[in-house]
């Protein structure tokens, strides 16, 4: 009880308040701009807060982390950009609202799922700190492999149309993310000669050029085409209430979003893109209906950013419990704990405990924070859309290249972002969508990584199958991998076995 | 040939080319883009038999992947980088935005007011972003080639 | 970064948009801000160093210092950087050891080469220790030795391929004839996972780490010179017989054709934030060691390692 007034008066401080409002919003405002992480917006902040008492600076940082993982959904939503890696799954469903003229509806949408999905990360946080952290010790190279191989059997959902177009086009993104030197073995690959592509493409730049750059230039192609253009945004009465309506009628989606990212969170190495995805992913195949997935489903947008939020609460389990970061914008939260003299590992809760539940509790109520500052807020940055081409599109192209350079100061990045991005056009063009050649971009080094070092712990090649099939997580892990696979066959199956039924039962019933 | 059949000929020679390639890495290296490229190979090998069957059937409509307008966008981005290498970021945004936004008005906005509004979005865009980034986010902005 | 931040930044804004920056000269150095380059990622250890010293530096120096990021490619992308910017004293970069050795010395196109580093100084060592899990049978590093001698194949984690870890494990093995196979991962919270889930027999880990989860592990032997103050129970490798100290030292450097005035100002600068008590109290108890090598001494260390790797990496064949 004594931690509980303590906490409880540390969070009525008018001051505490002030950052932490201060903080989401600074958050935001980075996480929208594309190419600044929220691994970045928390470092930037970070020197601000070494003059302030440990609970403030605790609490400011906090709210940065979850406005800016919020933020990045704004561009997502307006103008097809990912502003941090979290949130490219709300790519697939917010800009087709977008589209739609319904930006705010999808805004609304993003910032309730955010809410509900970050507090219950925070929630877990709380109460499963030293449960949870057991499980991700339990995560080693194979099921690192299997987690990467789940990942990649999303292709099946993610590419619209041809299977076999999806398949090529998420081998791409894997050879892609081996240029560069081998995180295991060291050999440069694929650099050609220059010492500039030694490491690796850039995961934001590459999501910069897949995503924006050929939508930049469709836009472009399309502006006296009436019928493609984006409907003018106009505001609406009820928007609030009627996500409101649509999220707590379907409480399981935001739950299973919320699960799914905290589980990923928890496994250090994988982040909030591959939480946002499996999400995306999950709620896509769960679903009775999946026609209007990829044109504009509030259901699209709900799980990516209940997900990726909830993620960022689960990424603090390990770090709190262990001092492993769970993601690398918690890895900087570890540098902001050291300045103040906290070391994060199992006896943070005994030696700390005042401070850890006040940032923990901080940590929940920022969100609501964040959830307000967004509803009221959704109505005018919805506005931006109604900008005419003429000026949004240079102003894109302007913010990704700043965007990209910023990310290290290195001007390579830009020259990437350009060919890669008409690269990336010519490939949609022909069929082959961004988002497999991106699933195989993120995935890649994780399946690298597990197959690699599962080679060399095991001694020899039936070593190594024992090590992919025997162990218990590698077995649910695969079990989950063919039934991702075989669902959509399963579905199908399922659906004309239904209509099979109802057409006997239609004869039957004409025959009696 | 169809365009289907032309992308799998490329894909085909890209991992062939790769396989060459990391057969010269050492094992660990080469075990992971080896499987990759494999994996590849085989699909557009079924990629490019399809699309010879299918070939016959599909009458394709002509090409809007290179109109007019995507080949200017493609020619004023790489332009920009370009300048941007030379005269540095801050002149070549000024230029790009500019340019940009009078192309594009073509057709909806034109005489002085064409001019005024691309001149005012570029020198607004780029100062406002500049000087975040500048000095709130300290990112050192390119200077270009004559100045460093 | 404190309260004057928005004063300074507005100074340097209508210095720029006047044009009437100066520098260049080495007698008023230095009168514009200093970029601090680290080339790894925010949050990493070198960033938190450079974060320690950045209020320091401002007053010892008078100006502004802001420090921006460049990772990739296990520091080399920054250290390509710093080698191709001017020598005005207005770009100094982060700077470890072993990387800057053994990166040009196994690629041939790491972009920079470890003469074109022009170090400044020295100011914290982070000996690497081996160490095998608590309720190991293994008790001393002749025990592990002797494991993997005879018994079955040894794997050891550790953080990054031709990295400090890496070095040591090659300098371990080719000690004897043992069986082991080094586990990389790309970072030190992976290769920890790694151990400590079980997946691999035994860790190298920096000392900060090793101080981390003392309660996790038996440290077998660390790689420092003397008995290393912040576990003093923990004999060096060269105590337990084995010829080698295995370390990740921090400096900082400036790019080649550095005027020596402004190094000279910059060594000083860097060696009274390394003589500070409190840091060096700091360091202590985040588990580093306080190093303070000026400029030659630096340059020396730096040449003496080269040729100690080159060493151990052609009798291992590593390289030609």
């Amino acid at each position: 009880m004594e931690v509980f007034q303590e906490v409880l008066s540390s969070l009525t401080q008018p001051f505490n308040l002030i950052y932490m409002i201060f903080g989401v919003a600074a958050g935001m405002i980075v996480g929208a701009l594309p190419g600044l992480t929220a691994t970045m917006a928390i470092a930037v902040m970070l020197p601000f807060t070494f003059s302030m008492p440990p609970d403030t600076a605790l609490i400011t940082l906090g709210g940065i982390y979850i406005g800016a993982i919020f933020g990045g959904c704004i561009a997502a939503i307006l103008i097809n950009t990912p502003g941090t890696p979290s949130s490219i799954a709300t790519t697939f469903d917010g800009y087709p609202m977008t589209q739609q003229g319904k930006p705010d509806q999808a805004l609304v949408t993003a910032a309730v799922s955010s809410g509900i999905g970050g507090v219950i990360g925070g929630l877990a946080l709380l109460f499963l700190t030293p449960m949870l952290a057991a499980l991700a010790l339990q995560f080693g190279p194979p099921e690192f492999f299997w987690i990467a191989l789940l990942g990649l059997t999303m292709v099946a959902t993610l590419s619209s149309g041809s299977l076999l177009k999806g398949l090529i086009g998420g081998s791409i993104g894997l050879l892609l993310s081996t240029v560069g030197l081998a995180p295991i073995g060291g050999d440069s690959r694929f650099t050609f000669g220059f010492s500039q592509l030694q490491a690796g493409f850039e995961l934001i730049v590459m999501l910069i050029a897949f995503f924006c750059i050929p939508q930049v230039i469709r836009m472009i192609k399309n502006q006296s085409n009436t019928k493609e253009q984006v409907k003018p945004f106009q505001s609406q009465k009820g928007v609030i209430g009627y996500v409101f309506k649509q999220i707590f009628m379907r409480p399981f989606l935001i739950l299973r979003s919320a699960v799914i990212g905290i589980i990923v969170g928890i496994i250090p190495g994988a982040g909030g893109n591959v939480a946002s995805l499996l999400s995306y992913d999950a709620t896509v195949r769960m679903s009775k209906d999946q026609s209007t997935f990829g044109k504009g489903d509030v259901r699209g947008v709900s799980a990516s950013e209940g997900a990726n939020n909830a993620e960022v609460g689960g990424s603090l389990v390990p770090l709190l419990a262990l001092g492993i970061p769970g993601a690398p914008p918690a890895a900087v939260i570890i540098g902001a704990l050291l300045m103040q003299g906290i070391q994060p590992g199992p006896n943070l809760f005994e030696e700390n405990a005042n401070l850890i539940y006040t940032f923990i509790t901080a940590f929940i109520l920022a969100n609501v924070v964040m959830l307000i500052l967004a509803l009221f807020g959704s109505k005018y940055i919805g506005r931006v859309i109604n900008i005419p081409t003429y000026y949004l599109a240079p102003a894109i192209v302007f913010l990704t290249i700043i965007g990209s350079y910023a990310i290290r100061n290195n001007f390579t990045d830009v020259v990437t972002l350009i060919i890669i991005g008409l690269i990336g056009y010519v490939l949609s063009e022909r069929g082959f969508a961004p988002a497999p050649i991106v699933l195989g971009l993120i995935l890649g080094p994780i399946a690298e990584e597990g197959l690699a070092q599962s080679i060399l712990i095991s001694e020899g090649f039936f070593s190594l199958l024992g090590l992919f099939f025997t162990r218990p997580i590698t077995l649910v892990l695969m079990l989950f991998c063919i039934l991702s696979l075989l669902s959509p066959y399963i579905g199908k199956l399922l659906k004309s076995q239904k209509a099979k039924e109802e057409q006997e039962k239609e004869e039957a019933e004409e025959s009696l | 040939m169809t365009k289907d059949t032309g992308s799998a000929v490329f894909f085909i020679l890209l991992a062939a080319g790769g396989l060459w390639m990391a057969l010269s890495f050492n094992t660990m290296s080469a075990v992971f883009p080896i499987l990759v490229l494999s994996l590849l190979l085989l699909f557009s090998i079924i990629y490019f038999f399809i699309s010879i069957m299918k070939g016959r059937e599909s009458t394709e409509t002509a090409s809007a992947i290179f109109s007019k307008e995507a080949v200017i966008t493609g020619l004023c981005l790489l332009g920009y980088v370009l300048f941007i290498w030379v005269i540095g970021f801050l002149a070549a945004s000024l230029l790009f935005l500019g340019g940009m936004t009078w192309y594009l008005q073509g057709g909806f906005v034109s005489g002085k007011k064409r001019v005024r509004n691309a001149a005012g979005s570029s020198i607004i865009v780029t100062v406002v972003f500049f000087f975040l980034f500048r000095y709130v986010f300290l990112v050192q902005l390119p200077t270009g080639i004559f100045t460093s | 970064m404190k309260r004057a931040v928005t004063l300074t930044t507005l100074a340097a804004a209508v210095m720029t948009i006047t044009g009437c920056g100066t520098g260049g000269s080495a007698e008023n150095y230095p009168s514009e801000p200093i970029t601090y380059s680290i080339p790894f990622g925010p949050g990493g250890q070198s960033d938190v160093e450079a974060r320690r010293q950045e209020p320091m530096l401002e007053e010892i120096l008078d100006t502004e210092v802001n420090i921006t990021y460049k990772e990739g490619a296990g520091g080399a992308v920054g250290w390509t950087e710093l080698v191709s910017e001017q020598g005005d004293g207005y770009f100094i970069s982060g700077m470890n050891i072993p990387h800057i050795i053994l990166q040009p010395m196994t690629q041939d196109d790491a972009g920079y080469e470890t003469d074109q580093i022009n170090p400044v100084a020295i100011f914290q060592g982070t000996p690497i220790g081996l160490a095998v899990p608590a309720d190991s049978d293994i008790e001393t590093l002749d025990d592990f030795i002797e494991q993997a001698e005879t018994g079955e194949q040894m794997t050891i984690s550790g953080s990054g391929t031709y990295s400090g870890h890496h070095l040591a494990f090659m300098q371990l093995s080719n000690l004897k004839d043992l069986d082991m196979e080094y586990v990389p991962s790309t970072g030190a919270a992976e290769s920890i996972q790694n151990f400590l889930g079980g997946n691999t027999d035994a860790i190298f880990a920096n000392s900060n780490d090793l101080v981390k989860y003392k309660e996790d592990m038996n440290i077998l032997a660390i790689g420092a010179e003397e008995t290393f103050e912040a576990l003093p129970d923990v004999p060096t490798f060269q105590e337990e017989g084995a010829d080698f100290t295995a370390s990740i030292d921090r400096g900082v450097a400036v790019p080649p054709d550095t005027d020596e005035e402004i190094i000279q100002t910059l060594e000083d600068a860097f060696l009274e934030i390394a003589n500070d008590e409190s840091v060096q109290e700091e360091m202590v108890n985040e588990g580093f060691e306080p190093v303070s090598m000026g400029r030659e001494e630096t340059q020396e260390h730096i040449d003496e390692l080269k040729s100690e790797y080159e060493e151990t990496m052609r009798e291992l064949g590593e390289i030609e």
